[in-house]
């Protein structure tokens, strides 16, 4: 049987892709006056798509690389962030909208949360299952 | 974990805007300086800044994968190369043979509109730092 089944791996890279959106936000904000910088962002939903795609390398947790601490599958491309499309509204090339990217990030949050609520419950579950339901 | 990174590009953010902070507060501060150490009136100072990597994370020295994350830095001091304000005051000490004193050509308006400009942009880094600080604490919670 097993045990951590997909829940939790789907979970897991759910996590370590909004921790990664987090970090391209923080770019964004962090770089809101600096001439020339173009505001980047994470292609999420593709990436989710295939995570949770049942042939996909992240639900199982092969290991081929010594190095790799089972942060994440070997063959699998780390996300990159792209360029926002659009044209800048300002005169000095920056092409960061503070406001949006403030929505972004409180989104973000809220959603890590959820997918940190997600796996604690999962693990209840497995303690209910444990100790037969007592 | 990738919020490492995140919470040193906020806080390259909060270093930048702080260094602009200074920069502001110089110009205002010598406003009617009509001598300075390098000789002559006090000239506007302005801040140039640019986006450079974070520092190495454990995860990127480990896996040999760029993060990419962008943080900010300041490179840059420049000087405003405007003409100096002349106003008309002969019995000034640093007046010319005409009779007009030249004057930093810093503008009160236009600098005070830089720091709040400087001090909205801080707030921003601060949220999302306290977001970053947020959820790396929520991690804690799995399992509990």
């Amino acid at each position: 049987m097993e045990i951590f089944n997909k829940t939790i791996g789907v979970l897991e890279e759910a996590l370590n892709i909004r921790s990664e959106k987090n970090r391209v936000i923080a770019s964004n904000i962090a770089n809101q006056d600096t001439p020339g910088y173009r505001a980047k962002e994470l292609n999420f939903r593709d990436s989710l798509k295939s995570a949770a795609d049942p042939d996909s390398p992240t639900l199982s947790m092969t290991q081929t690389n010594a190095s790799h601490l089972g942060l994440r599958p070997a063959g699998q491309e780390p996300l990159q962030p792209v360029e926002i499309p659009g044209t800048s509204k300002r005169l000095d090339g920056n092409s960061v909208d503070p406001e949006m990217e403030m929505a972004k990030l409180a989104e973000n949050q809220i959603l890590y949360n959820a997918s940190i609520q997600f796996i604690s419950d999962r693990f209840k579950q497995l303690q209910t299952a444990i100790t037969e339901g007592r | 974990m990738d919020l490492d990174a995140s919470f040193m590009i906020s806080a390259s953010g909060l270093d930048a805007q702080k260094a602009r902070l200074d920069v502001i507060s110089s110009n205002l501060a010598n406003v009617d300086s009509t001598r300075t150490p390098e000789g002559g009136p006090y000239r506007r100072k302005d801040v140039v800044f640019s986006s450079k990597p974070v520092a190495e994370t454990f995860n990127q020295v480990l896996t040999g994968v760029d993060q990419s994350g962008q943080g900010v830095q300041v490179t840059d001091i420049v000087t405003d190369t405007r003409p100096f304000k002349q106003v008309y005051q002969p019995q000034h000490p640093d007046a010319d043979s005409a009779g007009f004193v030249s004057y930093p050509n810093v503008n009160a308006i236009e600098e005070m509109v830089n720091m709040i400009s400087a001090s909205r942009s801080y707030e921003a880094n601060v949220t999302a730092f306290n977001a970053t600080k947020n959820m790396a604490l929520k991690a804690l919670e799995i399992g509990k």
